[in-house]
């Protein structure tokens, strides 16, 4: 069954694929979490991606990849979770949990600022139907 | 042993999404030549180390097999050190007093299970500092600059 998740970044509403039949386990422990506020930094090595750190661990890797653009990945070695927003050159893989289907140009616009003005707010939460 | 690790939870929440008290105290931190840029770029390096080692000696214990004597001696100095760095050098005074109340913790510890539980939690917070800590560093600008120089 498809399962979505939405993530709320500026004036931006976004829509996302979970993988559940790829990477189940940690798509429930999202879901559980949900939602989830973060305070977005740039990533500093890897261009267009930006992340926040999540209060919790997912220890067991799964659907370990290297992302592609409108990726969402978990990265244990820190507790985040990745936004990869756009075209990049990814370090290695990670635990790839969902997909940006809806409105990915907004979540672009919006998540390019970071770079210059971090600390932008985002929420990811239940798809309301 | 729930009770030092709830604490820590605690102090960790209250910083989750408000910005800790201990990041206005290190924004009065100068270095060299006073300018504060050098201690800001350092306290996020040195928060990042104890990351790591958290994270690794935390997955070390979720393994097992290992003997929890050597894991806490290990980690008793680590914190010891970091605790000192974050309060001595950074005016961190927050974070150094949660670093002590898990070292302090550390002593009652009788599992790897709860090394496990104490450790994750010290590394939650830790990170979560240093992610503040991150958000005080002009990256953008600092970038600009560098390739400015070193061209």
């Amino acid at each position: 069954m498809r399962k979505e998740i939405t993530i709320l970044i500026g004036k931006e509403e976004c829509t996302v694929d979970l993988l559940t039949d790829l990477a189940p386990r940690t798509c429930r422990i999202i879901e559980d979490a949900l939602p989830l506020t973060g305070i977005l930094s740039h990533a500093k090595l890897v261009d267009r991606e930006v992340f926040f750190q999540v209060p919790f661990f997912i220890d067991e890797p799964e659907n370990m990849k290297v992302s592609e653009k409108g990726e969402l990945a978990y990265w244990n070695a820190r507790q985040t979770l990745c936004i990869f927003f756009d075209d990049m050159v990814p370090l290695g893989p990670v635990t790839t949990f969902g997909r940006i289907t809806g409105n990915l140009a907004g979540l672009q616009r919006e998540a390019a600022e970071v770079w210059e003005k971090p600390g932008k707010r985002m929420v990811i939460k239940a798809k309301q139907r | 042993m729930q009770a030092p690790v709830d604490k820590i939870r605690v102090a960790r929440e209250a910083i989750w999404l408000n910005e800790p008290a201990d990041i206005a105290r290190l924004r009065t931190r100068k270095g060299a030549r006073n300018q504060g840029a050098s201690a800001v770029l350092y306290a996020a390096m040195k928060l990042g180390q104890l990351v790591t080692f958290l994270n690794h000696l935390r997955g070390v214990a979720r393994q097992g097999g290992v003997d929890l004597g050597t894991m806490k001696a290990v980690t008793d100095p680590l914190l010891e050190f970091y605790a000192n760095t974050y309060g001595g050098f950074y005016q961190m005074t927050d974070t150094a007093a949660a670093v002590r109340q898990a070292k302090a913790a550390l002593r009652e510890v009788k599992t790897l299970e709860e090394y496990a539980a104490l450790t994750g939690e010290l590394s939650l917070y830790i990170g979560r500092m240093d992610y503040w800590v991150d958000l005080l560093i002009p990256w953008a600008k600092f970038g600009e600059v560098y390739e400015q120089i070193m061209r």
